[in-house]
C-alpha cells in the first residue's frame, strides 16, 4: 500500500529537533519513562533521553516488557541500555506472566511466558533485579480481549495506567508504521503537541523520533558509537532487504518469519525455543514458504480457498477459538479472495484479528468476468 | 529537469550544457538493456538499474553523491509501482544534489500515473502521495519530443473452421482455468490466433512473435531484437513495458500488426488505442521540442 504521508524537509535536522523535544518533555514532566525493545529505534530514543537526564542530574525509568521468547542479542542490548547511565536509570525490567500468540502451532496456540511452575522450561532465568509481580491493583486490572486473556498490550496498558503524570517515550517512527502514526497524531495529545497521545491519569505517550528515517537512526548509532543488536549484522550479512532487517518478537503472527533464520543467527536460542513451545520447527521450515504459514499457494488436494477455509474451520482443534472465527467470517463476503485471507488467519491462530481481512469482491472473479465479456 | 523522447546525441548535448553548473562528478543510472556511454571530461560513474538498491552501492553512493554531483536517470522507469524499494533508494541519492536530469523514451509505461515516477525522480518529496494532474506538466522543467506511435492493421483471413476452433479453445481455457491467473486466457488465445497467421508470413519480410514457435529465420522473438529495424508484429508482447522497449529498440513508430477478425485481436487493438490515447493526451499538454 502506498503511504500517503508526506515528508517535507525544513531547515532543521532530526537530531536537533529530537533534542528540543526531549528538553520540552523534561521541562514539562517530572516523571519520564522510556519504553525499550532492544531494537535500533528504542536504542536511539533511550540514549537521547538518558543524555538529557544526565545533563539535568535526574533519573528516568527504562521500561522493558520481557516476552521471554526473544533473541539473546535483544537481552544483551537491554542490559547494555540499562547500564549505560546507571545513576540516571530506574530499571523497570518486567518479567511477569502474560499470554503470547504462537502462530506456528495450532495445538500449542498460546504461550504463557514466565509461567509459574515451569521454571525449568523458561528460555532463561529471570533477572535478579527485575520486576516479577504485577505492581498494580489487581482488582482494577484491565484486559482488552477476554478470549486471549492477559496479553502483552494488557501488561503495557496496566503498567502505564498505574503511573500518574508520566511522560512515556516510545520509539514510533511515522515512516515505519504510517497507519499507526496517522491514528496517534490525529489530535494534539498534550497542549498543542501532535507527536504524542493522551493517556489516563495525566500521563502522555510521546514520540520524539516520529520524523526520523531509517538512515537517520543508523547515522545516530554510528556517530554516537552506540552498540546495537547483533541480529542486524546477521541480517545485513545475509543480504536481507532494508524492510526485512528488524529485530522482532519470534512467534506471533507478524514475526514468525524470523524463525527461518534463527538457527543460523542464534543456534542456542533456537534450541531453547524448540524445547519451550511446539511448532517452532514448522516456523523454521515453512516461515517463508508460500504454501504453509503464508497461505499464498493453495494445497493441491483442494479446489478453492473457500474449500480450504471450510476444511480449516472444521478441523480447528480449539473449539472455543473456532467459534470466534465462525462468527467473524459470517460477516464477510464469501469469495476466494476473502477466503484466502481467512485461511491465513486460521493457520496463524489469529483469533485476535491482528491481520485484518480485506473484505471486498474477488478481483480475480472481476477479471474473469471482464475477459468473458471481451473474448 | 525531465526530457522525454530524446536520442543519444540530443541527450549528450543537454548534459554538455548542464556541466557548466560546476559539476564535479556525474552518476548515470541506466537500464541494462539500454546501456549508455556519454563523452565528456568530467568524472562519470555508470550504475546499472538493478544495483540501485544493492548495499554495496547504496551506502557508498550516499557518501559520494554531494551537492556538486549530477545524477542522470536514463530510462529508469522500469516498474509501475511508485513505492517500489528501488525507487525509494534512488530518491535518497536524488535528495543529495539539486542537479538531476531525467531521460525517458515514453512519458508513461501504461497509465498516466506512471508519469509521477518521473516527477518523483525530478522533485523527490514534492509530489509524494499526489496523483497525476496535467497541470504538473507545466509546473516543472519538462520538455517532450513526442513519439507518435500508430498501428497499421494487415488483415489476415480466417476460415469458419478456424473460428470454431478458436471458440472451442477459448471455452476450454475458461472451463479449466482453476486457480490460474485469468490473464493467461488472452495470452494463450493470442498465441493460438497467432498460429493462424503463419500462412501469410512472407520470407522476404521480418516478423516478431512472442516466442520462436514458428521456427522460421525471419520470425524473431522480442528477446532477440536488439537493433533498429522494421518488423511486422504477429503477436504483441503481453507486458506493456516490453512492448515499449521493443518500440524504443527498433525505433518503429508504426506497428504493422497482422490482424484477424477473432475477438482477441479486437482486444489487442482497443488496448493499444487506449494506451495511445493516454500517451497523446500527455504529449498534447506538455511543452514540446
Amino acid at each position: 500500500m502506498q503511504s500517503m504521508l508526506n515528508q517535507i524537509y525544513i531547515n532543521k535536522n532530526v537530531i536537533d529537533a529530537a533534542r528540543e523535544r526531549m528538553t520540552y518533555i523534561f521541562d514539562e514532566f517530572e516523571n519520564v519513562c522510556v519504553s525499550i525493545s532492544g531494537g535500533k529505534d528504542s536504542t536511539v530514543l533511550a540514549h537521547l533521553a538518558l543524555l538529557e537526564a544526565n545533563k539535568r542530574d535526574r533519573r528516568i525509568g527504562i521500561f522493558f516488557l520481557d516476552e521471554e521468547v526473544v533473541y539473546d542479542s535483544t537481552i544483551a542490548q537491554i542490559k547494555y541500555l540499562m547500564s549505560m547511565y546507571p545513576e540516571n536509570t530506574v530499571k523497570l525490567w518486567f518479567q511477569i506472566e502474560f499470554n503470547l500468540t504462537n502462530s506456528t502451532s495450532i495445538k500449542d496456540g498460546q504461550l504463557k511466558c514466565w509461567e509459574r511452575g515451569k521454571h525449568d522450561l523458561w528460555m532463561r532465568s529471570k533477572e535478579p533485579d527485575s520486576i516479577q509481580y504485577k505492581p498494580w491493583d489487581r482488582t482494577k486490572e484491565t484486559i482488552r480481549d477476554k478470549n486471549k486473556g492477559f496479553g502483552f498490550y494488557d501488561a503495557l496498558d496496566n503498567f502505564q495506567d498505574s503511573r500518574k503524570d508520566t511522560a512515556f517515550l516510545v520509539g514510533l517512527r511515522a515512516t515505519e508504521s504510517p497507519n499507526r502514526w496517522r491514528a496517534v497524531s490525529k489530535n494534539p495529545g498534550y497542549k498543542d503537541v501532535y507527536w504524542c497521545t493522551k493517556r489516563k491519569n495525566g500521563s502522555v505517550n510521546f514520540y520524539p523520533l516520529y520524523d526520523w528515517n531509517f538512515h537517520d537512526i543508523w547515522k545516530y548509532i554510528y556517530d554516537a558509537g552506540l552498540k546495537y543488536s547483533k541480529i542486524y549484522d546477521y541480517q545485513y550479512k545475509k543480504g536481507m532487504g532494508l524492510q526485512e532487517i528488524r529485530v522482532s518478537s519470534l512467534i506471533h503472527e507478524k514475526s514468525f518469519k524470523a524463525l527461518v533464520e534463527l538457527p543460523e543467527f542464534e543456534p542456542k536460542t533456537y534450541d531453547k525455543l524448540m524445547k519451550r513451545i511446539g511448532g517452532i520447527a514448522v516456523g523454521h521450515i515453512y516461515g517463508k514458504d508460500n504454501k504453509m504459514l503464508r497461505a499464498r499457494t493453495l494445497p493441491k488436494n483442494l479446489k478453492s480457498w473457500r474449500e480450504y477455509r471450510d476444511f480449516l474451520l472444521e478441523t480447528y482443534p480449539d473449539v472455543s477459538k473456532r467459534d470466534i472465527f465462525v462468527k467473524r467470517y459470517a460477516k464477510y463476503l464469501d469469495n476466494n479472495y476473502v477466503a484466502r485471507q481467512e485461511c491465513r488467519q486460521l493457520i496463524l491462530n489469529d483469533y485476535e484479528n491482528n491481520l485484518p481481512v480485506d473484505n471486498k469482491p474477488d478481483p480475480r472473479e472481476e477479471t474473469i468476468k471482464k475477459w468473458r465479456e471481451l473474448l | 529537469m525531465i526530457r522525454i523522447g530524446l536520442n543519444q546525441r540530443e541527450k549528450q548535448k543537454i548534459i554538455d550544457e548542464y556541466l557548466n553548473n560546476g559539476i564535479k562528478k556525474v552518476f548515470c543510472f541506466y537500464y541494462k538493456d539500454f546501456p549508455v556511454k556519454y563523452k565528456f571530461d568530467c568524472n562519470i560513474e555508470y550504475v546499472e538499474y538493478s544495483d540501485i538498491e544493492m548495499y554495496k552501492f547504496f551506502y557508498r553512493l550516499l557518501e559520494e553523491i554531494s551537492s556538486d554531483s549530477l545524477i542522470i536517470m536514463d530510462g529508469c522507469m522500469r516498474t509501475q509501482n511508485r513505492s517500489e524499494l528501488i525507487y525509494n533508494c534512488a530518491h535518497h541519492y536524488l535528495n543529495q544534489t539539486p542537479h538531476r536530469i531525467i531521460f525517458e523514451y515514453f512519458p508513461i509505461i501504461d497509465t498516466k500515473e506512471d508519469f509521477m515516477i518521473l516527477l518523483d525522480f525530478d522533485q523527490p518529496n514534492k509530489y509524494k502521495g499526489k496523483s497525476f494532474d496535467y497541470l504538473f506538466l507545466q509546473q516543472e522543467g519538462i520538455l517532450v519530443k513526442p513519439h507518435k506511435v500508430r498501428m497499421e492493421l494487415l488483415p489476415v483471413e480466417v476460415t469458419e473452421a478456424d473460428k470454431v476452433k478458436y471458440e472451442a479453445k477459448r471455452d476450454n481455457l475458461f472451463d479449466n482455468l482453476g486457480s490460474k491467473d485469468p490473464d493467461t486466457v488472452p495470452r494463450t488465445l493470442q498465441l493460438f490466433a497467432g498460429d493462424m497467421k503463419k500462412r501469410v508470413i512472407k520470407p522476404e519480410l521480418q516478423y516478431v512473435a512472442r516466442n520462436k514457435r514458428f521456427k522460421l529465420e525471419n520470425v524473431l522473438s522480442y528477446d532477440d531484437i536488439n537493433k533498429k529495424g522494421d518488423y511486422i508484429v504477429i503477436d504483441t508482447h503481453y507486458r506493456r513495458l516490453n512492448m515499449n522497449d521493443f518500440l524504443k529498440t527498433t525505433g518503429m513508430e508504426k506497428i504493422k500488426y497482422l490482424c484477424t477478425t477473432l475477438s482477441i485481436d479486437s482486444v489487442i487493438i482497443s488496448e493499444f488505442a487506449e494506451w495511445k490515447a493516454r500517451l497523446d493526451a500527455i504529449y498534447a499538454q506538455s511543452n514540446l521540442y
